[in-house]
């Protein structure tokens, strides 16, 4: 007679475990690399020349609209502006020259408050900076950031 | 071991339920005209960028363009060591300077300078 053997159904967690540790890691990666700082802006709808990441030092200026600035996250005026540009070019060892400029615009505005800070910053000795745009047409940066920072 | 699985599972829809994927961002550099730098003369190249209301959206010399990719044709055809201007009015669309700058971006010209128009 044979002797009776029970079987008991196993899972073998171990895979599945292994699998979730990795989506894990995935979402803590991924949530540390998003742009927090920048505020989400409907940006020019081009493929751009390069990827534009956060640089240390780096001055990002939002413009919302004909009159709006923002810059962390705050709403500045355009003299505000330019006194805070006054600070990091002090501040910067190569001068105005050494000076990390991105200007994120919005799509909808015209080109006058752009050309009111190209003017100033011409008068200042700046002379590069970037325009920030979009490949995909979506709006960039995030919700629950606020704007770059001087 | 189950109550660990727990909190990790709990801790992935977490992240899950609050990843938010950040459109990505590209950017476009150009020089500015220094206020202070003498300019020995005009450069090459002058591309305007026009008024939202005028008839075309870009002009270089007496050409106008209503569309950017015959400009980028354009400025393609124009020799690599030549720098451009891209003159832009007050009343442009931010959207077609953003794309004139794209445009000499992609014809990989010497130098490329955004002036606010006159």
């Amino acid at each position: 007679m044979r002797a009776h053997q029970s079987h008991t159904a196993e899972f073998d967690m171990t895979p599945m475990v292994d699998v979730v540790l990795l989506l894990m890691i995935f979402f803590l990666y991924t949530s540390q690399l998003t742009q927090e700082q920048r505020s989400p802006i409907d940006l020019p709808e081009q493929p751009g020349s390069a990827e534009s990441k956060d640089r240390p030092g780096i001055v990002i200026v939002d413009i919302a609209s004909e009159t709006e600035f923002f810059v962390q996250g705050g709403a500045v005026s355009l003299s505000e502006l330019f006194a805070r540009i006054d600070e990091e070019i002090a501040r910067s060892p190569d001068g105005p020259g050494g000076l990390d400029l991105l200007i994120r615009p919005d799509r909808g505005t015209s080109a006058l408050p752009m050309n009111d800070l190209v003017r100033g910053l011409s008068e200042r000795g700046v002379t590069r900076w970037r325009v920030a745009t979009t490949p995909s047409g979506g709006v960039g940066g995030t919700a629950s950031g606020t704007g770059g920072g001087v | 071991m189950t109550s660990l699985i727990d909190v990790v599972f709990l801790l992935l829809i977490y992240f899950v339920v609050t990843a938010r994927f950040a459109a990505s961002e590209t950017e476009l550099a150009s020089g500015i005209q220094s206020g202070s730098a003498s300019e020995p003369g005009e450069p090459p190249v002058t591309l305007r960028v026009l008024s939202r209301d005028a008839d075309a959206r870009f002009q270089i010399g007496a050409r106008r363009l209503n569309n950017a990719s015959a400009l980028a044709d354009l400025l393609r055809r124009v020799a690599s060591d030549t720098g451009v201007a891209i003159e832009v009015a007050d009343e442009a669309r931010i959207a077609d300077a953003a794309a004139a700058l794209q445009a000499a971006n992609d014809a990989r010209l010497d130098s490329i300078t955004y002036v606010p128009a006159p």
